[in-house]
């Protein structure tokens, strides 16, 4: 089930954002229907460890309409390190999926992806509008941080 | 499970279905069920015809030029106000002003009591009530540092009738505004009994009958009630139209609260005077093909039979409630004594979003959220969210056991994943 089984063996270390995006998009779009979609993306929702209590506190939260995610993140010698949760399998699974693709990566990386997976695996066109709306705070929160620390941190 | 004769039932209301041909497609590639009537209803081709005829056939601004077109389309707009105050009970149409919807309907109703009662403006809600009668009501108490108090309902989701009764004692009086049908739990408010009780202490009465329209009695002479407010879009009218129904002598003493064409009497630069109820209320162009599609909505009912209706969707609901009742872990919201249109539930451990969300992968429509309610289900029942399921006299039982089948599938795709 794990994406990085699709990569070279013992190469997924090395693989970029996109590659591994694009190994997220060929895997849902080899499903073919919407349900089966849905389905396996709630297997990657068993895969998010949750947060602690103590976390899930309004300053982490990333507001949306419908289902509430939070967001633990950290700059870590200079990589992001973020952690998350949602009350939500579905956004669970969208959370483990990123967290695949972005924690550990340098946080310029982080701060100038382009995080099209949601939306290439057409996870984003079965959404509800309010629903793709939270998914995209999701993902401008993170850059949000990653651009922040790059921005404070100067060039080396 | 279903039986013969719900099936017999199925077949007998087919050729009414044949009139809602958005229902009869593939959603995700699976047959739609569209159980989400609390939010919006289809409207029959009935209603599209009229529309489409209206369009094609005499549009025309209402009220306004001496020609053949503006006559008829002006003819076709007054119909349909006497049509909705027949539809009502109404003796007058002069009680039958129309407005965007029930929220412009309440928001309008609390803007022109603001006005005429200043800091002496008084409201009390009840804790069930949608967001459109709740929060007009709140800002228009805070704007005038009047009064604003909910009444608190019994453990089976019914208004404590005792407390409520405490409430218009002790309360600056004013106006009472309740809904007819909470579109969450369902629950029948009885409006005989809480109009009474606010009539004897010199309340005011307005009603939200926003969820009760298509499937109760709706009789404004009857319950005496003063004001009344509904939508078309829950009614198989078109969205964008409303109605708000005030007691003829109460809305000639109501100021307007918006201004311009129609609805002035005579203008001057010294000063305006404005016309009667209900043009008063109607400022600038009124969503006259709205009104007159929602009277053919109205008509549509009355053609098949208000009570059939009513029957058959209490039929499905009660359906809906044993087919439910089945799955273990799952709680309905609410036991009122009389329950219509709607049942909320949650399941232990899931989340509404993921329950809806996969459901409309097969093809079933609900409703998942807040339900506009959050006064009712955070501080009541301390839930952020329900899901809803909320059935139309077009639907079948048939239709049911589908949405109970993809239910259970939901969550035995959810439940491992816990």
């Amino acid at each position: 089930m794990r994406i990085v089984e699709n990569g070279t063996s013992g190469a997924s270390e090395k693989r970029t954002i996109n590659q591994q995006q694009d190994d997220i998009v060929e895997d849902f779009l080899s499903i073919g229907d919407p349900l089966s979609q849905y389905e396996y993306l709630i297997e990657f929702a068993t895969a998010l460890p949750a947060l602690d209590e103590a976390s899930k506190v309004d300053e982490n939260l990333v507001k949306d309409c419908q289902s509430r995610a939070w967001l633990v993140m950290e700059n870590r010698a200079g990589a992001l390190s973020v952690k998350a949760d949602s009350d939500t399998l579905i956004v669970r699974g969208v959370l483990e999926l990123l967290i695949e693709v972005l924690d550990g990566r340098p946080l310029r990386e982080v701060a100038e992806a382009d995080i099209y997976f949601p939306e290439k695996a057409e996870l984003m066109t079965t959404f509800s509008a309010s629903r793709r709306q939270g998914i995209g705070s999701i993902i401008a929160t993170i850059k949000r941080f990653a651009q922040h620390v790059c921005d404070a941190t100067p060039e080396e | 499970m279903l039986t013969p004769e719900l099936i017999a039932s199925d077949n007998d209301w087919a050729p009414v279905r044949m009139q809602f041909p958005i229902l009869d497609q593939e959603v995700f590639k699976k047959p739609l069920a569209y159980l989400d009537n609390a939010a919006t209803t289809q409207m029959p081709l009935r209603v599209l015809d009229t529309i489409r005829h209206h369009y094609l056939e005499q549009n025309a601004n209402v009220h306004r030029a001496t020609h053949e077109l503006s006559g008829r389309s002006t003819n076709a707009f007054e119909a349909a106000r006497d049509t909705v105050a027949r539809y009502i009970g109404s003796k007058s149409s002069n009680t039958i002003i129309f407005t965007r919807g029930t929220t412009d309907s309440l928001n309008m109703l609390a803007q022109m009591l603001e006005r005429k009662w200043g800091a002496s403006f008084s409201a009390l809600v009840s804790t069930l009530e949608h967001h459109s009668n709740f929060v007009p009501w709140q800002q228009a108490a805070r704007r005038t540092g009047g009064s604003f108090a909910t009444i608190p309902l019994d453990a089976q989701g019914d208004i404590d009738l005792d407390a409520y009764a405490k409430l218009l004692d002790e309360l600056p009086v004013g106006i009472v505004s309740v809904a007819h049908v909470s579109n969450v739990l369902g629950t029948v408010n009885p409006l005989a009994q809480i109009i009474e009780m606010a009539h004897q202490r010199g309340w005011l009465v307005s009603v939200d009958a926003a969820q009760s329209i298509r499937h109760e009695r709706v009789d404004v002479a009857a319950l005496d009630c003063d004001f009344l407010s509904f939508s078309g879009h829950k009614t198989l009218g078109p969205t964008g139209i409303g109605v708000l129904h005030g007691k003829e002598e109460l809305l000639n003493e109501l100021p307007p609260v918006a201004f311009g064409g129609e609805m002035v009497d005579t203008v001057r630069t010294s000063g305006t005077t404005f016309e009667s109820a209900p043009l008063r209320f109607e400022a600038g162009t009124p969503n006259y093909v709205g009104a007159i599609g929602l009277a053919a909505a109205l008509d549509y009912l009355e053609l098949l039979g208000r009570d059939v209706v009513a029957e058959r969707e209490h039929a499905l609901l009660d359906y809906a409630e044993q087919r439910l009742g089945e799955i273990p872990g799952l709680q309905i919201l609410g036991t009122p004594q009389k329950r219509a249109g709607v049942l909320s539930f949650s399941v232990e451990g899931v989340h509404p979003f993921d329950i809806a969300t996969l459901m409309d992968k097969m093809g079933i429509a609900i409703r998942a959220g807040n339900q506009c309610a959050q006064p009712l289900l955070n501080e009541v029942y301390s839930l952020s969210s329900v899901a809803r399921i909320s059935p139309a006299f077009y639907n079948t039982f048939e239709e049911i056991d589908r949405a109970i089948d993809a239910l259970e599938r939901a969550l035995s795709i959810c439940r491992p994943a816990l």
